[in-house]
């Protein structure tokens, strides 16, 4: 009997194994796509950690139906904006009179910016998490307006809006700078 | 610095080559190993919860079936509403204000107690504004022994309403239900008469009526 327990516990350990390094073999490569893609929408290092990682739990808790995915990493992608979403509106209910864009004005001292630059980076602070999510997914990654609303999980009327208002308020602090 | 009236091409460019920048960040080191690693342990963690919550789950269960059949078998046991198989009956009778013999018996015939205890389930409950007729203080206490249950005892008063009380319950009345009192009879031996005498309250009460006592009971 102990050795048919030891067999069945060996088997299912190195099942478990097996799943972990297929999921390691999909997901790490993603990894610092990921990160970035958080950096840019929620402006805090440690903030971009935290989303990855709650990625990485949701992949594995749904390994087994992501195995089936054609496009994960736009799965992962998904997840990953959603999760820095989450973060950032629960973040700002915990810390109450800070508005969402405020948290981390002062630029990352890796991250070296100059005049311009700098005006736009506080121009970007100020803007809302949703609207940083369409600027960087619309601007920058040059996803259409339909397939920021779907990852972001909004209609495309919605995500239209936040557009026009982040560019609005990005012009706006630049005019003023 | 930008113009005072940027064009959207220039906010759109300036915009890219700023999140360029931002997102050339370079992510901390073993960022990889540790949200890898973070997906694993946490899973385990949420599955021991799950197993503990479901543990707690099924004990809770178990532990409210265990009280529930325990509250149903002492319901059983403990008032007529239960079928349980009565196997003694310990019968006294208190005199009140009349003077009667002594009466302190108990039955051990199942199959007549279980009968007697299924009529004493069966009364009607006391309709709240009945008139009576006098009560001289005679009622019955009778004593049910159930197996793997508590006693249960009912007072049957002998005059009046012949009002029933089992303890923790509403009254009953046995006034309209005279098979009652011949099945007690019974399984006592006696007559429904000597159960509930007759008072001599005049020259022309019938024969063997009970008399008021001197000093009644306490």
């Amino acid at each position: 009997m102990g050795t048919t327990i030891r067999s069945m516990t060996a088997r299912s350990d190195s099942k478990d194994q097996e799943r972990q390094l297929a999921f390691q073999q999909v997901v790490t490569p993603e990894i610092p796509r990921l990160y970035r893609l958080a950096i840019a929408i929620v402006n805090d290092s440690f903030e971009a950690e935290d989303a990855v990682q709650e990625t990485m739990l949701i992949a594995w808790r749904k390994w087994s139906s992501l195995q089936g995915y054609e496009n994960q990493p736009a799965w992962l992608t998904r997840v990953c904006v959603r999760e820095c979403l989450r973060t950032r509106r629960s973040l700002r209910r915990r810390v109450t009179g800070i508005p969402g864009g405020a948290l981390s004005e002062v630029p990352d001292p890796h991250f070296a910016l100059d005049g311009g630059m700098l005006d736009l980076h506080r121009a970007y602070n100020a803007l809302s998490p949703s609207q940083r999510a369409m600027v960087t997914l619309h601007l920058h990654d040059g996803l259409t307006v339909d397939e920021c609303a779907r990852i972001i999980g909004c209609r495309p009327g919605t995500a239209r809006s936040h557009l026009g208002r982040a560019v609005a308020k990005l012009r706006r602090e630049l005019d003023h700078a | 610095m930008p113009d005072a009236h940027i064009s959207d091409e220039d906010l759109f460019s300036l915009t890219r080559a700023y999140l360029t920048r931002r997102r050339a960040q370079s992510p901390p080191r073993d960022l990889d190993v540790n949200a890898v690693n973070f997906a694993f342990t946490r899973r385990r963690s949420r599955l021991v919860a799950i197993i503990g919550a479901s543990a707690l789950v099924i004990a809770s269960a178990l532990l409210a079936t265990v009280v529930l059949a325990f509250h149903v078998d002492q319901r059983s046991g403990t008032s007529p509403a239960g079928n349980g198989a009565v196997s003694a009956m310990h019968v006294v009778r208190h005199n009140g204000n009349l003077s009667l013999p002594g009466l302190d018996r108990t039955i051990h015939d199942s199959q007549v107690i279980t009968k007697l205890a299924a009529e004493i389930r069966d009364l009607p409950a006391f309709p709240p504004d009945e008139r009576c007729p006098a009560s001289f203080g005679t009622y019955y206490s009778l004593t049910f022994t159930v197996a793997r249950a508590p006693q249960w005892t009912a007072t049957i008063e002998a005059q009046g309403c012949e009002l029933v009380q089992i303890t923790g319950q509403s009254a009953r009345w046995a006034v309209h239900e005279p098979q009652l009192w011949t099945d007690l009879g019974d399984a006592l031996g006696l007559s429904v008469a000597q159960l509930q005498p007759a008072v001599c309250i005049s020259p022309s009460s019938p024969p063997g009526c009970a008399p008021i006592a001197s000093s009644p009971e306490p």
